[in-house]
């Protein structure tokens, strides 16, 4: 799941005799496209309201951009997750440029700490931090600082593009500090 | 958890702050006599390090770090790309450092890249000069590369020419 965009999906279940204006539920889906936003948002529906897709509808998907994409913030993200042998709820700090790239990274991350499908994580709530004293993660503390610096250790020289790349070279590649 | 090298240390070593000496390995500073430290690298990932961009579409273009997103990558800002987000695998440090504030607008990063002469400062870096020959070779017309043999020949008739001589003179 990465490169993930941020939906609000709006629903409900379909008017019936009895309730003819039944109640409308908005839910922020992070999902590759709309269609896997509607998909999860009824298996959201199932989970929290007992309203499923063949008694329900969806009146509107719509995407939810980004307010100021060109500066690093830091994203609190609150986490239900189905491990192979129970749930757990978690709390994991990001850097990122959008909430969107924010949660494609918490997929990811857990999808190599932990193994965890897309399918098994909830995001319960994410929120970004603005005050640098309310961030708790020693991870992303360690870049506030605005007078950041460290070097690059290992460099390695890459082929400017893939089209230049090649598995055997006729001299080794040079490695520079 | 990865950390930043000087706090890696610093939890590794920690009586021996701010920076410990005589660790080798990873370590970013190393010492020839106790208790002097001494720094290795001399460019470092910072705001404000400008940086050559080494792959991908603005390949040779240059821009400035913004800020730092985490331990793989930087928001990168210039006059000539894209404010962006990249891995430090696509660019390479340079020697030169414009005065940048961390999170600067693009306006902000190009008035900061003519106050500080980075184009200048750039154009004479070797990396910049050889960049520019190669540019200038592949451009070259049919006519420009005759030029060339011819110029490369009279090259080497001189040199061969002169070193003739000195065996000469060196053999009586």
């Amino acid at each position: 799941m990465g490169n993930l965009t941020e939906f609000v999906v709006v629903g409900r279940h379909v008017p019936t005799e009895a309730e003819p204006s039944p109640k409308l539920y908005r839910m922020r889906i992070f999902a590759p496209n709309n269609l896997v936003a509607k998909s999860r948002y009824w298996q959201y529906m199932k989970k929290l309201q007992r309203i499923k897709k063949s008694v329900g509808e969806i009146l509107h998907v719509g995407e939810v951009p980004e307010k100021n994409p060109n500066v690093v913030k830091n994203f609190g993200i609150w986490i239900r997750y189905d491990s192979r042998s129970g749930t757990h709820n978690m709390y994991k700090e990001y850097r990122e440029l959008s909430r969107a790239d924010a949660v494609s990274a918490c997929y990811m991350d857990l999808a190599g700490r932990h193994r965890a499908r897309a399918r098994s994580i909830q995001i319960i709530r994410i929120q970004e931090v603005e005050k640098s004293e309310d961030l708790r993660r020693a991870y992303v503390q360690q870049f506030l600082n605005s007078k950041i610096k460290f070097p690059l250790p290992q460099r390695r020289v890459r082929a400017t593009s893939k089209s230049f790349k090649t598995v055997l070279k006729a001299n080794l590649p040079s490695i520079s500090a | 958890m990865w950390l930043l090298p000087h706090l890696r240390a610093t939890l590794l070593y920690p009586d021996s702050a701010p920076f410990p000496s005589l660790h080798l390995g990873n370590c970013f500073f190393y010492s020839s006599s106790p208790g002097v430290s001494k720094m290795v690298y001399t460019k470092f990932v910072e705001i404000g390090r400008i940086v050559l961009i080494n792959y991908g579409v603005d390949a040779g273009k240059i821009a400035a770090i913004v800020n730092v997103v985490d331990q793989n990558r930087a928001l990168i800002d210039g006059p000539s790309i894209k404010r962006q987000v990249v891995n430090f695998k696509r660019i390479t440090l340079t020697n030169i450092v414009a005065k940048v504030g961390i999170n600067s607008s693009t306006p902000a990063v190009i008035a900061a890249f003519e106050k500080a002469e980075v184009a200048k400062k750039w154009a004479e870096t070797a990396a910049a000069k050889k960049a520019a020959k190669k540019a200038t070779r592949a451009n070259l017309s049919d006519f420009d590369r005759f030029k060339v043999m011819v110029a490369k020949k009279n090259v080497r008739a001189a040199v061969a020419k002169s070193f003739k001589a000195e065996k000469k003179a060196l053999a009586n």
